[in-house]
């Protein structure tokens, strides 16, 4: 096969693939780490890996489901 | 009501943000100890992959559009923070390492190699053995043609940045902002030895070369 060099965009904002700037925005930039306890009814639910996400206690209890005892929540 | 945020800028230089960013939220910005933040309000995170996807496309807009004027140092699509105050509070622990960052990154930004092998590296081993002396194989090509690309860039060392991906290699490489035509014009030209094609990118912010420790 071919070897190739491609250019993708000569210009970022016009030409660049849609592939390259969703992969760009969800994996490049500063990441704010973060873990939350949050004790929910007597249960403690630990998140861990917030990589993306760093918020209130409210703004998290928010939009999680409920797990039962002894359950991690799914990501 | 989430704050996303965009980016961040040294709040002594100019730029103009778009009026509207992810979810059509209106984008503002908080200065904290000269560092600048730009953010909009929304309503809690993304639902759903089309979601994710369109906010994502939403957000880039509006980096881009604060990164044609200046140097930025973008957040990772989607940071929600539950408020400006933590926004704030952010900033004001790291804020400045940050602004430091920027200010030695001022007239950069980074071009991306995405290194990968022309054909299946693997795809006739018969044994696990073989299987992963081919995929060792391969890896040594992209990375002689990384190499070779820095090498025919001729860039220092310390302006290259690469990271093994399930696809191959990504390549950075740290330049002046005027010289990213230049960039893309020596790499047309740039003739791998090894079977890889080779795609480039860019500008976009200098984040590979942002030395500050990560959040815990």
């Amino acid at each position: 096969m071919e070897d190739e060099v491609l250019i993708v965009g000569s210009q970022p904002d016009d030409e660049t693939s849609l592939l390259d700037i969703l992969d760009h925005v969800l994996n490049a930039g500063v990441v704010i780490h973060g873990s939350i306890v949050i004790s929910l009814a007597g249960v403690d639910l630990v998140y861990v890996g917030l990589n993306v996400v760093l918020t209130s206690v409210e703004t998290a209890l928010r939009h999680i489901n409920f797990v039962p005892q002894g359950r991690l929540p799914k990501r | 009501m989430a704050v996303v945020a965009y980016c961040m800028m040294d709040a002594g230089e100019r730029a103009h943000a778009p009026g509207l960013g992810v979810r059509s939220g209106k984008v503002q910005s908080v200065d904290v100890a000269g560092l600048r933040c730009f953010f909009s309000e929304v309503e809690g995170p993304p639902a759903g992959a089309e979601q994710t996807r369109r906010e994502a496309l939403e957000f880039y807009a509006v980096v881009q559009a604060i990164f044609r004027e200046v140097e930025v140092i973008p957040f990772r699509f989607p940071t929600l923070l539950g408020s400006i105050d933590e926004l704030r509070t952010f900033m004001e622990i790291r804020g400045a390492q940050y602004l430091a960052a920027l200010q030695g990154l001022k007239g950069k930004a980074q071009m991306e190699l995405r290194i990968t092998p022309a054909h299946a590296p693997s795809g006739n081993a018969t044994s696990g053995k073989e299987y992963l002396k081919l995929r060792q194989e391969s890896l040594q090509e992209l990375q002689d043609a990384a190499h070779s690309a820095r090498m025919a860039l001729n860039l220092d060392p310390s302006k290259w940045r690469q990271h093994e991906t399930a696809q191959g290699l990504r390549c950075y490489a740290l330049i002046t902002r005027q010289k990213a035509a230049g960039f893309k014009q020596q790499m047309a030209a740039f003739k791998p030895e090894t079977a890889v094609h080779v795609a480039v990118s860019g500008p976009w912010p200098p984040t590979e070369f942002v030395d500050v420790e990560s959040e815990s």
